[in-house]
């Protein structure tokens, strides 16, 4: 099945970056041929073409902490397209929005689960913070099971 | 007695800005300024930098037009080094020029502008924006996301990264072209001729709509400027510099930007942290100048390619001396993602294009270097003086967007003297001043990367400060 891997975010940001470590260490491991990895800062129109080639899509992100919740917490949830995107700025699509794009412009949305790591710390640095950090290698044997199940 | 319309913290924006239209006694509009309140620091804050750090410091200046911040430090770096690059690193430096501008035009006119052009000014702020374009215009979203990738993956393919690639270099470029890298491209020349020309042949169709804008965006006389060839033909990466009368006759030509301080100057006012270039013959406000690709296609005799020439002809038609509407700058930029797609078909398909000899090495041998070359939005000085071990003493750079500056606030002005009625305030009229920053495609409203939409909020207050009305878009 062709899997779509996409890592997003801002290096720059400490965890923020999350999704691009995330992707880097998933690309130094072994996959099935059939597996693509992006990374990339931020999700924009242009990947509604790639989704639409994929039968399955698999997004890595940090997410803000909520009240209560651990930073190094891993999340998912599964996706679905989605038209809303309520402010129009294409500097912060959303992987719902992204699904619709697809489904819409070339008729086609592929199975997609959201995988996050939560924090607090998107602090003007490099690095992830210790707690996301620790979470990491849990996080790619997760994603490495989903690719695999 | 004298009122002021604040549109204040103009949101989502690549730095901050905010308009003001002040009213007279009678209620009519008299002034309007563009005020950009942000202070970036790059002149400053590069000092004490070895110079050959600088195309990739200054490439952080923008996350959307990095190559151009490239070209032009690395041009001023090749004259610190006193080197003449071979002629394919030159190819592929304007290659990769043209990439960018590709997908810096798709972005503008298919994201940005056409929601307003297609769904209409007073469209519905939550729809008018590229998701309600998608039900519909699917084939016109369609087309822009293609040309944009085309652009995208021309950088990606030639440099190996997309945003802020450090390819480009003093002396030339950091590795030869590869040869299935041209083939991939070249495969795709076809389709992307395709649809620019389909975008080309409904956009002029519907030009009859937009009577009204052309009209009143920013339309008045004013100079133009941009690089052009020795031969007075379209250039984005070498050349020298143009001036062209709003008549359309030649006011300079081929001046040399390396004496770019001789008849440019800088202009700073108090209501703005963005100078206010102007071009020094005629003097401050006299010299106002228009840049980027309205600019550029009235400045040139020809295009060099085929299809663009045909455009271009026809484009010269629109007004007897030079094309003076800023609305215009839309089909100037669908003219130049033509040329664009057909002259990187041209380079790609030059007998040394895949060349190894694609840098030359010095070291420092000039105390001083001037790089200027044509970005999306129009010309970009970087001018650096080094000392004898290559570190920045200073550093001055005209961002493209700048040299609009008095022209888009004249623009403002014109556009808030015809559709704001003080009144009472619409979000129609909002719309439409930002419609003419957007047609300028400044780095201020550009960076919004909002369709169609920008957090605003105006008050009217009288002398008092009283707060007389209030619009507010969230």
């Amino acid at each position: 099945m062709k899997t779509l891997i996409l890592g997003y975010g801002n290096t720059l940001r400490k965890d923020d970056g999350l999704g691009i470590y995330a992707v880097q260490a998933l690309a130094s491991t072994a996959l099935p041929a059939d597996v693509e990895i992006l990374a990339c800062q931020q999700l924009s129109p242009e990947l509604s073409v790639t989704l639409a080639h994929a039968e399955r899509a698999i997004f890595i992100d940090a997410a803000l902490a909520a009240d209560g919740e651990t930073p190094g917490t891993i999340k998912t949830r599964k996706l679905h397209p989605r038209t809303s995107q309520p402010s129009g700025i294409t500097h912060h699509f959303d992987p719902e929005t992204l699904l619709a794009m697809a489904q819409t412009l070339y008729g086609h949305a592929p199975d997609a689960i959201l995988f996050c790591v939560v924090s607090s710390d998107f602090e003007l640095e490099e690095g992830l913070s210790p707690a996301v950090s620790q979470a990491l290698p849990d996080l790619i044997s997760q994603v490495r099971q989903s690719i695999y199940s | 007695m004298t009122n002021k319309i604040m549109i204040e913290q103009v949101t989502r924006i690549e730095g901050h800005a905010r308009v003001s239209i002040i009213l007279n006694d009678d209620g009519a509009v008299q002034d309007a300024q563009v005020h950009v309140t942000q202070v970036r620091g790059f002149e400053k804050f590069v000092q004490g930098r070895p110079f050959y750090e600088m195309p990739s410091l200054t490439a952080r200046t923008c996350g959307i037009c990095p190559v151009s911040h490239l070209v032009a430090s690395s041009k001023a770096c090749d004259q610190i080094l006193a080197v003449r690059i071979p002629l394919t690193a030159i190819a592929l430096r304007t290659i990769i020029n043209l990439g960018q501008i590709i997908q810096s035009h798709a972005l503008n006119f298919f994201y940005l502008s056409s929601p307003d052009l297609l769904l209409g000014m007073d469209g519905d702020p939550a729809k008018r924006n590229i998701f309600g374009m998608l039900d519909k215009y699917p084939q016109v979203v369609r087309d822009g996301i293609r040309l944009r990738q085309f652009g995208q993956q021309v950088i990606e393919r030639l440099a190996n990264k997309r945003i802020h690639p450090s390819w480009i270099v003093p002396g030339g470029v950091a590795s030869p072209l590869d040869a299935t890298v041209r083939e991939q491209i070249l495969s795709e020349i076809p389709e992307m001729l395709t649809t620019i020309i389909r975008t080309l042949d409904w956009y002029k169709k519907s030009l009859n709509n937009y009577q009204e804008y052309i009209r009143t965006f920013a339309n008045f006389p004013s100079l133009f400027m941009g690089l052009v060839s020795k031969d007075g033909r379209l250039e984005h990466y070498h050349g020298n510099l143009r001036v062209v009368t709003a008549r359309g006759s030649i006011l300079a030509d081929q001046l040399s930007p390396n004496e770019y301080e001789s008849y440019i100057g800088e202009a700073v006012e108090l209501y703005t942290y963005l100078k206010s270039p102007y071009y020094k013959p005629l003097g401050y406000t006299d010299g106002m100048y228009r840049v980027g690709p309205l600019a550029r296609l009235n400045i040139a005799n020809e295009c060099g390619t085929s299809h663009a020439d045909q455009e271009l002809a026809e484009f010269h038609c629109l007004d007897k001396g030079a094309v003076l509407s800023s609305f215009h700058y839309h089909y100037a930029r669908l003219i130049e993602i033509l040329y664009g797609i057909e002259r990187i078909q041209q380079l790609l398909n030059e007998p040394d294009i895949l060349s190894d000899n694609v840098r030359a090495h010095a070291e420092v041998n000039n105390l001083e270097g001037i790089g200027v070359s044509e970005a999306p939005r129009g010309t970009l000085f970087h001018h650096y003086k080094v000392n004898e071990d290559g570190i920045i003493q200073s550093a001055n750079l005209i961002i493209a967007s700048g040299n609009n500056n008095l022209a888009m606030n004249k623009g403002v002005l014109q556009a808030a003297r015809y559709y704001v009625r003080p009144e009472k305030l619409t979000e129609g009229m909002l719309n439409r001043v930002e419609a003419v920053i957007r047609a300028f495609d400044p780095c201020l409203a550009c960076s919004t990367h909002a369709d169609g939409h920008m957090a605003m909020q105006i008050e009217m207050l009288s002398p008092d400060g009283q707060i007389v009305d209030t619009l507010t878009r969230d």
